[in-house]
């Protein structure tokens, strides 16, 4: 056991940012580790699968990739930890577990303190932030909590008139930064995000041709390959119908699912930015950065810059390379992090 | 303005959030805007809708009996240029063999008041919005075990009161629940109260719904007619009373407990907008007030936000049970 105390000789510290996606979890360590692992976890179903799979749990591509034989919970779905569940809070603990186990070679010796800044969506922070900390303790020796969005601007260095807009596959986080830490009025998680475009390119297919055979997975995977919006495709894919392996043109879906999303970006940026202090509102809307897995698509940065024509115009900058652009700002806020700020955070929860 | 001592600033505000996360509670930094009064009160048309009953003894006869349905297509809204965003219901992640829950109710919208720019009632730095919200979020996670849930608003965001119930009713809900915090005048007793859709004569109530009514968007004077009849529906009526009864009884019963000077304020009918357009049984739940000190050292904890959620969670499915002998005689 080792505590935070000037009592006890203190092992050598390893900061980390982490971030907790619906999707996927990543983290980056100060010792130069990074590591995403989807954020599924599995327990085999009965005797027979703990015996196939000779493990008691199996957590990320590999858990997905065996779901047959799992219990596979998806446990940050909606953003959010189930209050209540004993049983997804466990498969939160078993993804923060492994992505230390990522981050921290095997047989160091003595083991690391863990510092870590973790990462959640905005919403996350009024109801969950406590059952996290509970789910984090006895892993970490101290651990700040900060909204997603804020852990990107920091990393990226963007902490005044900037607003960041973090398309994940659970929610959408949108967030002002004024110079201040940000506040609930700074900040929206919306719940139209990856997962739902997903939904709705589902089903407007199975719409479109009812006889396809065609699996949410199998929308999920085209979506990734194939989003735009505005103009674009055409998307032509090969799918199963009455059997048959079959070209369909799935365009139109494509662009309708993708443009789910516009109407309530549009809206709730709209509604940030007439929040700000008028002689910055400008600024703000010239310094958007978009984010997270779906901000990917195809034409959605074009499009979201377009919507800012309302207000007078802007500029929306797309991070190519979102996966680890989360766990990054929160190391380098772990990095700032002072010390005794530090074992302020530790509080009684220094045991790991 | 990028510097070390700039950084540090932030750096010690996120130390000073974190530590102000104690356990289980809402602390009330959480709403630094919150001011200790309440929204003011502005004249609406809505005012209108308090003179519902003696306009309903001299409409009555004018009304058509088949109200059109109201057109369930999200791009064909009530004003034309309504969107309404897909419903995802939350639940198991594997089907669950409605057999072994042969519960008529299946699908509840929640409906967490106020939201966005619209506050609700405020006090001690809590407001109406996010307790709603909060505890929208812990009802569900109690409730999608056994029923498909889905919430009008997910976030601190404007829902119209129209939109509300279009949502519910799109959705093919079978219990529609709005939660809703308080705010009563000085030497009033706070208590626990269950509305459900019909006319008053009472003004006190008048006066709440004007308040709760006075965000409404959306309709127009053309559809008092509709609300009219809507108020009358006496079907629906009779549900939405037992189920108000159902949650009024256990909001008191359970919170009295830890409450012990929690007053009962009952089952009454009041002419809210946000019930009117809606076409399964629909209450409106004031389960606390903002306008009392101890209520609102209570709303600060965690636990008490809980039982709130387990009390209302018990009342929906009081009355679901309730429904369970008429559901086995007719097969459903």
């Amino acid at each position: 056991m080792t505590t935070l105390t000037a009592a006890t000789p203190e092992p050598p510290v390893l900061k980390v940012g982490i971030d907790l996606g619906t999707s996927r979890s990543s983290i980056s360590a100060a010792n130069g580790e990074r590591h995403m692992v989807r954020s599924y976890v599995g327990w085999p179903r009965d005797m027979v699968a703990r015996k196939v799979l000779q493990r008691d749990v199996l957590v990320g591509i590999e858990a997905l990739e065996k779901r047959p034989m799992l219990d596979l919970r998806r446990p940050l779905e909606r953003g959010l930890i189930k209050e209540g569940s004993a049983r997804d809070e466990q498969a939160v603990r078993e993804i923060v577990r492994r992505l230390l186990e990522l981050a921290v070679p095997e047989g160091r010796n003595p083991k690391p303190a863990i510092h870590a800044v973790v990462g959640v969506p905005a919403e996350t922070l009024r109801v969950n932030r406590q059952n996290l900390r509970r789910i984090l303790d006895g892993q970490v020796a101290s651990t700040m909590i900060v909204s997603e969005p804020f852990a990107v601007a920091y990393g990226l260095d963007a902490l005044v008139h900037t607003m960041v807009v973090d398309i994940g596959a659970g929610t959408t986080d949108l967030c002002v930064l004024m110079g201040r830490f940000p506040t609930e009025g700074d900040q929206r998680t919306l719940n139209v995000a990856g997962d739902a475009v997903d939904n709705h390119l589902h089903a407007r297919i199975q719409e479109r041709f009812p006889d396809a055979s065609v699996s949410i997975h199998m929308a999920r995977a085209w979506k990734e390959k194939h989003s735009f919006v505005g103009g674009g495709g055409p998307v032509v894919v090969d799918a199963p119908v009455s059997g048959r392996p079959t070209r369909i043109d799935i365009t139109e879906p494509m662009r309708t699912a993708c443009e789910s999303l516009l109407e309530p970006l549009r809206e709730t940026m709209l509604d940030l930015i007439a929040r700000v202090e008028p002689e910055y509102q400008s600024r703000v809307r010239n310094n958007v950065i978009l984010t997270g897995g779906s901000g990917l698509i195809r034409g959605l940065g074009a499009a979201l810059q377009n919507a800012l024509g309302e207000l007078g115009g802007g500029r929306v900058r797309v991070v190519k390379d979102p996966v680890f652009v989360g766990s990054d700002g929160g190391l380098t806020l772990a990095n700032d992090v002072r010390d005794e700020d530090w074992l302020r955070l530790a509080g009684p929860r220094g045991d790991q | 303005m990028s510097g070390p001592d700039f950084k540090r600033d932030l750096i010690e505000a996120a130390v000073r959030d974190n530590e102000a996360v104690g356990p289980r509670s809402l602390g009330a930094g959480d709403e630094p805007d919150a001011g200790p009064g309440r929204r003011p009160r502005r004249v609406s048309p809505w005012s209108l809708l308090l003179l519902l009953p003696v306009a309903a003894a001299a409409g009555l006869a004018y009304l058509e009996l088949n109200r059109p349905e109201p057109d369930p297509s999200p791009e064909a809204g009530l004003d034309g240029g309504l969107q309404v965003p897909e419903i995802r219901f939350t639940g198991p992640p594997q089907a669950v063999d409605v057999s072994v829950f042969p519960l008529p109710v299946q699908r509840i919208v929640l409906d967490p008041g106020h939201g966005g720019s619209s506050r609700g009632t405020a006090g001690g730095g809590l407001t109406e919005k996010a307790l709603a919200l909060d505890i929208a979020y812990r009802l569900r996670n109690l409730l999608d075990d056994r029923f498909r849930v889905a919430m009008t608003r997910e976030a601190d965001m404007n829902v119209a009161l129209d939109r509300r119930t279009l949502i519910a009713n799109r959705a093919g809900a079978d219990v529609f629940v709005s939660i809703h915090v308080n705010w009563l005048p000085a030497n009033r007793t706070c208590g626990v109260e269950t509305y459900y859709l019909g006319p008053t004569d009472d003004p006190e109530l008048s006066a709440l719904a004007e308040r709760e009514n006075s965000e409404a968007q959306g309709y127009s004077l053309g559809d008092l007619p509709r609300f009219l009849e809507g108020l009358y529906a006496q079907a629906r009526q009779d549900d939405s009373r037992a189920l108000a009864t159902a949650i009024q009884e256990s909001l008191y019963g359970r919170l009295r407990a830890e409450n012990p000077g929690l007053r009962d304020r009952g089952v009454k009918s009041a002419p809210f907008v946000v019930l009117i357009g809606a076409d399964m049984p629909a209450i409106l739940a004031e389960v606390s007030c903002l306008s009392d000190a101890r209520e609102v050292e209570r709303l600060r904890d965690g636990n008490y936000l809980q039982s709130i959620a387990e009390a209302l969670d018990a009342g929906i499915q009081s009355y679901a049970e309730s429904l369970l002998p008429t559901a086995k005689l007719t097969g459903a």
